[in-house]
């Protein structure tokens, strides 16, 4: 067995993480300074810019969980440094990093005319707004511009064109900031036969996404993940797999952004 | 005003007009469900032979003509089923009859005009007007409407969320139709279809969204598109809450019919069963911080609901529901489908 990895500064960790990082003893530890392998930054705020200093500071694995929306420019200039220093940069997403979303895609069978997107969340609309385009992204959906956004002081609306499994969809978007019920996003997407549905949970905990198949023969459920998203994407950076450590991963985050940040008021 | 035979505490005469698919499906056997209080006397139809098979299986006669119906003074109250533009002219020649209690198929009827004239017939007349929104009668939404006045909330978005098998799917597990004789398929342009979805489909929740919102609220229309390959996506605004409808009908079997109100604290959300199968009432929960209150499907559905209130406006027996009420549902139906059939301007939204 090789070594555990160190993880930088565990202790500045929200406790939820830290205990996410504890659950992988055999592949993490915690470390002071520099040094460590692993850098974990909580996406709040200027994030890019602390992203950018650990880069430059020699960091060559860093994961930032939850990352909300900076200026799409830093996260451009981000993800040319994070290229030319050939350091492997994560972005943790709560929902759009579900490990739900990878197999609900495999089981996608053909075209879907019509997808609505949901969110109940104790968010801002902007920050909603942004993880449900994070979440078509991961599913796949090719979004140019959101129509007919309209805010209300706690819900947003929007629709959208999209390209989803090769033909042009109908994208609608609904969310509503709301501390009624855990934070959760739904996909529906409809075919005139079938129906393809995913709802994903808050990635603070290990609640499974729900992923099912309506066809004409009846109704199928992807098995349970019990895996947040955050503890799949430590595990994956700590690995030699770089298939999610993209800077093309940060350039669609700073596309996102930008797509969110052009809905009108 | 008529009385019925037995002196207006038995049985209540019915009678009916038009005997197509929504009464064979779900008046005729919510009736003979409810024989202690209703009877039916004769039915009307512009097809003779559709209201003959209908009446014989009802054990009842058929009237000669809507005039008939209207003279027999067995009849006490009227229900409505014919095409959408006979209702007002039917409802008010019934209620200018004498008729006690009318209850009409949604939607009321098709113009603001005819909406005015059938209040004024009310208030005339004193007639009892009901509407088929058997959404409105559901034990689901009376429970909610039980709880909303205990505990109200600040609503922020109110979503309608109706994706359906074709009605013919449903059909054959609840009735077997005594005529076999189908409409004619008419095209309809996107502008006339929208006003279809909006008045014979999104009229089932759009009362119950009335009550949700502030008094008096109208929406203003943003959006509003038909779906492939059937349906409608629809986004308004009431003051700072958001309004979502959506409906997809297509070959599937699963249905889903949902209407939610979310808050900052708060979720209302009921599930109603699909129209015709009689399948109990809807599911309905509020939920505050994780912990829900509500209620489970009961046995009777909003149809029986909405023929019991029919009764108890006929008795004026606790009758909770103001005539006006119906008209302003019509009214403010009415406007969310004309602005949104101008939206899709000229019928190139699709």
């Amino acid at each position: 067995m090789s070594a555990p990895l160190s993880v930088r500064d565990g202790k500045n960790l929200a406790p939820w993480l830290r205990a996410q990082v504890a659950s992988l003893p055999r592949t993490l530890r915690f470390a002071e300074g520099a040094s460590a392998d692993l850098t974990v930054i909580e996406g709040q705020g200027a994030w890019t810019s602390e992203a950018l200093d650990r880069v430059n500071g020699g960091a060559r694995r860093i994961l930032v969980v939850d990352p909300e929306a900076d200026e799409p420019s830093e996260i451009q200039r981000l993800a040319d440094v994070a290229q030319q220093a050939d350091a492997r940069l994560i972005l943790s997403e709560g929902f759009a990093g579900n490990p739900a979303i990878a197999g609900f895609c495999e089981n996608l069978d053909g075209n879907y005319d019509n997808i609505l997107l949901r969110g109940w969340a104790d968010t801002d609309n902007r920050s909603r707004l942004l993880t449900q385009i994070r979440i078509a992204r991961a599913l796949g959906i090719q979004l140019s511009i959101l129509e007919n956004v309209i805010f209300s002081t706690n819900a947003l609306l929007a629709e959208a064109r999209g390209i989803f499994g090769g033909s042009l969809a109908f994208v609608s978007f609904g969310s509503t900031r709301t501390q009624a019920c855990a934070a959760r996003y739904s996909l529906t997407a409809h075919s005139p036969t079938r129906i393809a549905s995913l709802v994903l949970f808050d990635a603070t905990n290990a609640r499974p996404g729900e992923a099912s198949f309506v066809t004409a023969e009846g109704s199928r459920s992807l098995p349970t993940i019990y895996e947040s998203a955050h503890r799949r994407q430590l595990r994956l950076l700590a690995s030699d797999d770089e298939s999610g450590s993209s800077v093309e991963e940060l350039r669609g985050f700073a596309e996102d952004v930008a797509l969110t940040r052009a809905a009108g008021n | 005003m008529g009385k019925s035979q037995d002196g207006g505490q038995g049985q209540l005469g019915v009678g009916i007009v038009g005997a197509g698919v929504v009464v064979q499906g779900i008046h005729a056997p919510i009736l003979q469900g409810l024989t202690d209080e209703f009877t039916v006397k004769a039915i009307w139809d512009s097809d003779p032979r559709r209201a003959e098979d209908l009446a014989a299986h009802l054990s009842t006669r058929t009237a000669g003509s809507f005039e008939d119906l209207l003279a027999d003074p067995t009849v006490d109250v009227m229900l409505i089923c014919s095409p959408a533009p006979f209702h007002a002219p039917q409802a008010i020649a019934s209620m200018r009859a004498g008729k006690r209690a009318v209850l009409v198929e949604k939607p009321l009827c098709t113009t603001a005009e005819e909406a005015d004239a059938i209040a004024q017939t009310c208030a005339e007349t004193g007639a009892r007007l009901l509407v088929g929104s058997m959404h409105l009668f559901d034990p689901a939404w009376r429970e909610v409407q039980r709880l909303l006045a205990e505990n109200p909330f600040e609503i922020s978005s109110v979503r309608s969320n109706i994706v359906l098998p074709p009605n013919s799917r449903f059909e054959a597990w609840s009735f077997e139709r005594t005529n076999e004789t189908q409409p004619a398929h008419v095209p309809l342009d996107d502008r006339h279809m929208m006003r279809l979805w909006l008045l014979e489909l999104a009229i089932h929740d759009l009362p119950l969204i009335r009550r949700l919102l502030p008094p008096n609220a109208l929406p203003r229309v943003i959006s509003a598109r038909l779906l492939s390959p059937n349906g409608y996506a629809v986004i308004a605004k009431a003051g700072d809450i958001l309004i979502d409808l959506v409906a997809m009908m297509h070959d599937h079997w699963q249905p889903e019919w949902v209407l939610e109100a979310m808050g900052p604290r708060d979720q209302l959300e009921i599930a109603f069963t699909p129209s015709f199968v009689p399948a109990g009432s809807g599911r309905s929960r509020i939920i505050r911080k994780g912990s829900w209150v509500g209620s489970e499907p009961a046995f009777a559905n909003g149809y029986f609901a909405e023929w019991q209130a029919l009764g108890q406006a006929a008795r004026d027996d606790d009758y909770r529901f103001a005539n006006e009420e119906f008209v302003d549902d019509f009214r403010f139906a009415l406007s969310i489908a004309e602005q949104a059939c101008a939206l899709l301007n000229g019928g190139n939204a699709k």
